[in-house]
């Protein structure tokens, strides 16, 4: 029954995202001053909104696992900050692509850059920090409290990067374009597309995570029967 | 309020036996110093004052709360520390206070020792400089305190510690910068203040949660 569903939403996801593609390379209008190269632009921004949802979702969760101690909070929140680390990956490389035609250059100290940036590396540190910790209760409490100061953090680095400006005023960019309804069409047809492959995506990663935590506690079920079958053997 | 000024006064104590932590601190943080005074010569631009300021006290003060951490850890005293009753919250703010007391210790031996060495600028605009840094070293204690007790819990201990450290204080590690900077140009007070707004927002925010989650990270 799940699996059907998520069948479903594979097809949805499937379909939205031909009408994305359509939408930003046929159906938006050329824009004037980047030409083709601002067609990323369908791309990077639901990339960049969704990526901003999964940290939020991670943190929800971690909230809730620190609130419950249910497991299934737990895994939520790992596979939301793994999926939203993808994300922001995404989001500094069509970046990156995007600002070497426009602004001859790879990487400029954008605010929207450096904000990403900044979330990935927090977001890179959360992973590490789950690989590093075991898998009892106490660590799975610490990952959860990193989640959530991570994501409270995320406006105060957007807010910071405001000041870089102060700092380095070498380029002033802005990315604020008038929107054509064709191109608004776009990008919203590009966002629930986006949005679906997280929900997708998200679903999965949960499942595969859940499995992962009832095969570890069956193995430590089987320690435990073994150490007591050997004690009650010996004695 | 008596326990967390005990709490306060068992670390201050425990480095006033030995004088480890302060003494080796402050030599990495004089070599960070030397290594990029010799890199830029003297008397560089505000930011690169501020950058090399800055870069040095992240550096000694990260190194600082990790072994601080570590003593905790050592021979489980920690353990003891978590007997006592005293609220996880007021001993989060105790922790924070005396790694705040390393922090502002190292600040004042990195502006004294950059002033003679790379930026006599600094030394004369020092009221102005004070404030955004000041500001600036409480949330990087309050942060460090908190994700200090986190990645003493793992298995990288002390080289978790910048991973996690150094994005999640960036926020005000750039708001800082920028206020020193702008001390250093000799800008009006309006542009020093402004930052020592956004500071002050932080240190509040990362204070409150370290006092909610703090009992999460320590209790067993």
């Amino acid at each position: 029954m799940r699996r059907s569903f998520d069948g479903w939403l594979a097809w949805l996801m499937g379909g939205l995202m031909l009408a994305a593609l359509y939408g930003a390379f046929v159906y938006a209008p050329r824009e004037q001053i980047m030409g083709d190269v601002q067609r990323i632009f369908y791309v990077h921004l639901p990339l960049a909104w969704v990526g901003f949802v999964a940290f939020g979702h991670s943190a929800w969760a971690a909230v809730q696992y620190l609130r419950t101690g249910r497991r299934g909070w737990d895994v939520a929140s790992a596979s939301a900050a793994e999926i939203g680390v993808l994300f922001a990956t995404l989001v500094i490389i069509t970046g990156s692509l995007w600002a070497r035609p426009v602004w001859n250059t790879w990487w400029t100290w954008d605010p929207q850059l450096v904000t990403y940036l900044i979330l990935w590396f927090i977001y890179a540190g959360y992973l590490l920090l789950r690989a590093a910790a075991g898998d009892d209760e106490r660590q799975r409490r610490i990952a959860a409290v990193f989640a959530i100061v991570g994501f409270v953090d995320v406006p105060l680095v957007w807010l910071s990067a405001r000041y870089l400006r102060a700092l380095s005023p070498v380029i002033f960019t802005s990315r604020s374009i008038g929107l054509a309804p064709q191109m608004a069409w776009a990008l919203a047809v590009g966002l629930a597309a986006w949005s679906l492959v997280y929900v997708l995506l998200a679903r999965l990663r949960i499942r595969v995570g859940t499995m992962e935590a009832d095969v570890a506690a069956i193995a430590d079920a089987r320690v435990d029967d073994a150490v007591a079958g050997r004690g009650s053997g010996a004695g | 309020m008596r326990a967390a000024a005990a709490l306060i006064w068992k670390d201050v104590l425990a480095e006033l036996r030995t004088r480890e932590l302060v003494t080796s601190i402050t030599l990495v943080a004089f070599l960070a110093l030397v290594v990029q005074g010799l890199a830029v010569g003297s008397g560089p631009a505000p930011a690169v004052t501020a950058a090399i300021l800055w870069i040095t006290v992240v550096f000694a003060a990260t190194l600082g709360f990790a072994r601080a951490q570590a003593l905790e850890q050592d021979r489980q005293a920690f353990s003891g520390v978590l007997l006592t009753p005293v609220g996880r919250g007021t001993l989060f703010l105790a922790k924070t206070a005396a790694n705040l007391l390393l922090t502002l210790l190292v600040m004042a031996v990195i502006v004294v020792a950059e002033t003679v060495l790379v930026a006599p600028d600094l030394g004369r605009r020092i009221a102005a400089v004070a404030v955004p840094l000041a500001l600036g070293g409480v949330g990087f204690a309050a942060t460090g305190t908190l994700l200090g007790a986190m990645a003493a819990a793992t298995r990288l201990r002390e080289v978790l510690l910048p991973i996690l450290l150094v994005p999640v204080t960036l926020p005000a590690i750039v708001v800082s910068l920028s206020g020193v900077t702008a001390a250093l140009s000799g800008a009006p007070f309006a542009s020093v203040w402004r930052p020592a707004g956004f500071l002050a927002a932080f240190d509040v925010i990362v204070l409150v949660l370290g006092v909610w989650l703090f009992e999460y990270v320590v209790d067993e």
